[in-house]
């Protein structure tokens, strides 16, 4: 008869401590949906620190020096500065491979707060700009919309077109024609102005500028017209880099990069993308460039009938002829706008026109390439209004 | 309402009120003025009658001596000043800013008189 065993008594398994969110998430810098911030914020953010570090505006973070804030005058001297500095090391190496990405943007704005509080020498809008957009994302509540990034926006284009309404040389036109034609002597104005009335070209620069900045504060606002906004803000800049070729330091880079946060971003997998050829160059570019999976890669087109919202370029049907269809909800691309859709969810093209507008700091090269960005941005935004007006034009009366 | 979201309307109310302070002052920090007036500027400083190199100038106040200010001359008049009155109490500097706004005539700007 067999001897009974003991039962060795049932070691309850050990309970493992869950990892904290800040662990969990991926550490590839090229990921961008795998955080607590919304995957657009997390761009715009990585973005300015790209443009931060590459004009070099953590090696010039101030001491304290006639500071705004006369108490800040009782800290040491190098230790501020050195802090300043350690800081927004830490923080943005942490914001890049995603790490505690919200704290992360806090500490970078109040760095950038502290540094334009620390120096009335020191301060710049674009500093100030670049603050409050770290400290707002930073702010950032889960699953809400990025409403106090979009008020920031509104205040901004308020605060500058009220600002010109109150200069006489605004008003007048003075200003443009002393910028851009005796300042600048930028060489579009000096061909243009001569062929118009005198002062025209100026005054109406003048009060261009000034309409655009109330009707953009005005339009961001709201849901409906948010894209208008835009659109309208993205032209002033557009234009202005095209007139002055100037960047303006971080400002160009860090205003167009706050415009990811209107944008919609799809989650992993949500958009699908169809080609008939399986080696298509797209399927390339997703396979090592959509770090975050957001599109579904399928060998053949879809079998849908077109929708309300499909756009009017159609792919052909010649067998010789390698058509592409991206689609994602109720909305579907074909051909060349399917590959400006796999183009705008994935941050590869972002970091690299980051990379390019950041990697050059003043003098000719940085000129041309501002310049070069500003007909760039200018195609873009005359292509967006003139495939708008199309669909309009083409949406029957009812 | 929770707490982040209080912190951030109130950081976009204080950008309000800084505006609002920017229609009855000269001062323009925080108040979203970028490149809407160009003042060219020169400083001219003596210390006990002896007047200061542009490189004394910079090292005293870290502005260069000839330069450009594209928000407001508070900036550099208020910068001046506030070195004067609190870093250099016991010396007695005479000061000049000499600045343009937008190319037309020039107007003085002096510390201690002003």
């Amino acid at each position: 008869m067999a001897m009974a065993q003991p039962l060795t008594p049932l070691t309850p398994p050990a309970r493992t401590p869950p990892t904290p969110a800040w662990l969990r998430s991926s550490w590839n810098p090229l990921r961008i949906t795998d955080t607590r911030l919304h995957p657009q914020l997390l761009l715009m953010a990585k973005l300015v620190v790209i443009g931060l570090v590459l004009k070099g505006y953590w090696h010039t973070l101030p001491d304290v020096f006639a500071p705004l804030l006369p108490v800040m005058d009782a800290l040491p001297e190098p230790w501020f500065y050195r802090s300043l500095k350690a800081l927004f090391a830490i923080a943005a190496t942490g914001l890049m491979f995603n790490r505690a990405v919200r704290t992360n943007c806090i500490i970078i704005g109040c760095v950038f707060l502290a540094a334009t509080l620390s120096s009335r020498v020191y301060y710049r809008n674009a500093k100030f700009f670049v603050a409050l957009l770290f400290i707002l994302t930073g702010l950032q509540e889960r699953g809400k919309e990025p409403f106090l990034i979009w008020w920031q926006l509104a205040l901004m284009y308020f605060g500058a077109g009220l600002n010109k309404l109150t200069e006489p040389d605004w008003r007048s036109g003075h200003f443009f024609d002393y910028y851009l034609g005796a300042l600048r002597q930028s060489d579009l104005y000096t061909t243009l102005d001569p062929l118009l009335p005198q002062g025209y070209l100026a005054w109406t620069l003048c009060w261009s500028v000034i309409t655009i900045e109330f009707t953009a504060a005005a339009l961001l606002l709201f849901r409906r017209t948010r894209p208008t906004a835009l659109w309208l803000a993205a032209s002033l800049h557009a234009g202005a880099a095209i007139l002055v070729a100037d960047d303006y330091g971080i400002f160009l880079l860090a205003v167009l990069a706050s415009y990811l946060s209107c944008l919609h971003w799809p989650d992993p997998q949500q958009a699908h993308l169809h080609t008939t050829r399986p080696n298509h160059w797209l399927h390339t570019y997703t396979r090592w460039l959509d770090h975050d999976q957001i599109f579904n890669p399928h060998p053949a087109p879809p079998p849908t009938p077109p929708t309300p919202n499909t756009d009017t370029d159609t792919p052909h049907t010649d067998d010789h002829t390698t058509t592409l269809t991206a689609h994602y909800q109720s909305h579907t691309w074909h051909n060349w706008r399917a590959a400006g859709a796999c183009l705008l969810w994935t941050p590869a093209p972002y970091f690299l026109a980051a990379i390019l507008l950041a990697a050059t700091h003043g003098g000719p090269t940085n000129a041309a390439i501002v310049r070069s960005a500003g007909i760039i941005t200018a195609a873009i935004l005359a292509a967006a209004f003139l495939h708008t007006l199309h669909r309009h034009l083409r949406r029957p009366s009812s | 309402m929770k707490l982040k979201t209080t912190i951030g309307l109130a950081l976009l109310a204080a950008q309000l009120v800084m505006m609002t302070v920017a229609r009855f002052h000269p001062m323009r920090y925080y108040s979203w003025a970028p490149f809407d007036a160009l003042h060219a500027y020169t400083i001219h400083a003596s210390l006990d009658g002896q007047p200061l190199s542009s490189e004394q100038i910079y090292r005293r106040y870290h502005l260069t001596a000839e330069g450009f200010n594209p928000r407001a001359i508070f900036q550099v008049t208020d910068t001046i000043a506030y070195v004067e009155r609190v870093y250099h109490t016991a010396q007695q500097a005479d000061v000049t800013v000499t600045y343009t706004l937008n190319g037309r005539e020039q107007h003085p700007w002096q510390w201690p008189n002003h």
